[in-house]
């Protein structure tokens, strides 16, 4: 196999499972169990974090983008895209970002990525709502992230541990 | 996974207390006053309909104005033959008549002939209302004109008395309230707080399980000045009398729209407000205006003597001295807000 | 892309460190947005069963004032941030104006000659509705 079509394979896996997790998720939405606009797990946050930790920082962002565009079309939803995409975007950058600090875990990066998820969710829908009011969401928003936060950098962790795919890994 | 469990949970605590169901609120216009019912209910409109339309029905044949209403009908028909009247209409009139022999008239359903002297009484014409302080010997002669109560046979109701008047005016719109929890509970809703004019009815809690909270109004005060905050039980009605509520200024005095019908002259009991919390939204309503007539010792003793309707009920009573007495089942989320303009508060107990 | 942070598999100091800058972002949030009195106001205007206009008390920077459309005895309608009135009525009765200023979530201003009501909601409500 060739450097580019493993690449593409390992891309085109990883947005497929991403899209799954992401759907699974939307079958279950947590916001059922607690009132709260936009309250998601972020499992498919997992995807980023592990394509980001064991590939390259352009696959992950690809990614995220396929996976932001094939959920909105897959779910029918192409509104909710400005939201999932705002929110995946600046996730995505805050996580890049502390994961070039050190010292931190893949708990700290996938709580702030939540948090950064979550608030860049509340501005697009500040921005498409025109209306300031949906900031009050943000608060709860962010508590609830440190929790969603804490569970998928556990499940992070465990992922990028038992799974070392990457550039050098053994394929 | 097993930690995700206890996590949710305590998410679940963190974020619990953002309900986020916005109540539907309807607003309309109906028996002269203004009425508002707030369902919650994640899709009330047809119930809302239908419960404005009960009321628009009531309206109908309870109205004194309108021309063809079974109440216009048995006022013309006074001193004759007795008139076919709706089901509800009669069932009211008995309700009416009850409150009135047991209030020994001070609820009187007939005062209207005395009322209408007052300018307070076809209330469609208020804005247009020539208000007056009648001569004593008209008076003399309206006041036995409000003595004998419509009498009710099956579907069949007539006034003794030519030039007798039955206003229903003091009942109905408590009444209405029976109809429109009927109505939204036909149509599922299990949660809303119904305004009919002043009369406040409970259906059911507010979707939280706590009680509706209702404002008490300052009889002295301003638009937003309230004697008190209280919980309104489940399927309970509150409704006030004050002779704040509406009233005219004649060579300096000042004269309210509650008569007395022993006098036929605006009550004189040293009440400023009565609010009766009943459990019969009808009789809250009635009860409100005779204990206002009656007067505080008066409400206090049949309360307390534990016979009869009234102890059945939970009142406060304001005093124009500015004592606010509150019988004990209210106490259990009472909040006294009248401190600062002067008011004092007592539970009363039996 | 290899970083020290994938390798790790127990929470560090700094890891808490951004929990708790997300819990000081969330504090603050909170308290920008601390429910005052009058905060998320909304008056609706009523007239003669018809919803006429909604006014959003609690997002007005500077105060608004409207002729309701359509009232029977012309009526001002004076709104600012948090509160509500009617400036002026040519109805007889005057009650409404005499009402003055309503700021509290559940009060009314009615103009029963004008069949209109001004209802205060949203906030938060102390009170579902006012008696007497």
């Amino acid at each position: 196999m060739t450097h580019s079509v493993r690449r593409l394979t390992r891309c085109a896996v990883l947005t497929a499972l991403a899209l799954a997790i992401s759907v699974c998720e939307g079958l279950v939405p947590l916001s059922i169990l607690i009132p709260l606009p936009g309250l998601r797990l972020g499992l498919a946050n997992l995807v980023t974090v592990y394509a980001l930790c064991r590939l390259s920082a352009r696959e992950a962002f690809g990614i995220l983008m396929a996976r932001c565009l094939l959920g909105a079309i897959v779910g029918g939803n192409l509104s909710a895209l400005a939201f999932s995409l705002t929110g995946g975007i600046l996730a995505f950058a805050v996580m890049w970002l502390l994961l070039h600090v050190r010292g931190l875990s893949l708990f700290g990066v996938c709580i702030a990525g939540a948090a950064a998820h979550n608030t860049g969710q509340i501005l697009a829908a500040m921005g498409v709502l025109a209306s300031p009011a949906i900031a009050v969401y943000l608060a709860p928003l962010l508590l609830a992230s440190i929790l969603t936060g804490a569970v998928t950098g556990a499940a992070s962790i465990l992922l990028v541990q038992r799974v070392p795919w990457g550039d050098s890994g053994r394929t | 996974m097993k930690r995700i469990v206890p996590l949710l949970c305590a998410a679940a605590l963190l974020t619990g207390c953002a309900s986020s169901q916005e109540p539907v609120i309807q607003s309309f216009f109906a028996m002269d006053t203004t009425m508002s019912i707030t369902a919650y209910d994640d899709n009330p409109t047809e119930a809302l309909v239908a419960a404005q339309q009960e009321v628009n029905r009531l309206d109908a044949l309870w109205s004194r104005t309108r021309p063809d209403s079974d109440v216009t009908r048995l006022n013309a028909a006074a001193g004759g033959s007795a008139v076919e009247v709706d089901p509800d209409t009669a069932a009211l009139l008995e309700k009416a008549n009850a409150a009135a022999v047991e209030s020994g008239m001070s609820f009187d359903p007939v005062l209207a002939p005395v009322m209408d002297a007052w300018g307070f009484g076809a209330t469609e014409s208020e804005t247009t209302a020539v208000h007056r302080v009648p001569e004593q010997a008209e008076l003399d002669a309206l006041l036995p004109l409000t003595r004998d109560l419509p009498v009710v046979e099956g579907d069949t109701a007539v006034l003794p008395v030519a030039g007798q008047a039955v206003d229903l005016g003091a009942i109905a719109k408590g009444a209405a309230a029976d109809y429109v929890v009927e109505a939204l509970t036909e149509h599922g809703v299990e949660s809303a707080i119904i305004a009919l004019g002043g009369n406040i009815t409970a259906l059911g809690t507010k979707p939280d399980g706590s009680p509706f909270r209702v404002y008490v109004r300052d009889p002295q005060g301003g638009g937003e000045d309230y004697l008190c905050l209280m919980s309104l039980p489940a399927g309970w009605t509150c409704s006030t009398s004050g002779g704040y509520e509406r009233y005219f200024e004649a060579d300096g005095q000042i004269y309210h729209h509650i008569i007395d019908p022993t006098t036929g002259y605006p009550a004189q009991s040293g009440l400023l407000s009565v609010t009766v919390v009943a459990q019969d939204p009808a009789l809250a309503d009635a009860w409100s205006t005779a204990l206002y007539v009656l007067g505080a010792d008066e409400a206090l003793s049949r309360w307390e003597s534990g016979e009869g309707t009234v102890a059945e009920m939970d009142l406060i009573l304001v005093t124009e001295e500015g004592r606010v007495y509150v019988t004990e089942g209210l106490e259990e989320g009472l909040e006294t807000l009248g401190e600062g303009a002067g008011y004092t508060y007592e539970i009363v107990r039996r | 892309m290899r970083s020290s942070a994938a390798d790790r598999t127990r929470p560090t100091l700094l890891d808490g460190l951004v929990v708790l800058v997300v819990l000081v972002a969330a504090g603050a949030i909170l308290f920008a947005f601390r429910p005052k009195a009058g905060n998320f106001l909304t008056a609706r205007i009523v007239l003669d069963n018809e919803l006429v206009a909604e006014i959003p008390l609690s997002d007005l920077d500077e105060p608004v004032t409207m002729e309701v459309p359509g009232a029977k005895y012309p009526i001002t309608v004076e709104a600012e941030r948090g509160r509500v009135r009617v400036a002026h009525s040519d109805c007889p009765s005057q009650d409404c104006v005499h009402t003055g200023w309503v700021s509290r979530s559940g009060g009314q201003i009615v103009c029963l000659p004008n069949r209109l009501v001004i209802t205060v909601t949203g906030g938060t409500a102390e009170a579902d509705a006012v008696t007497g």
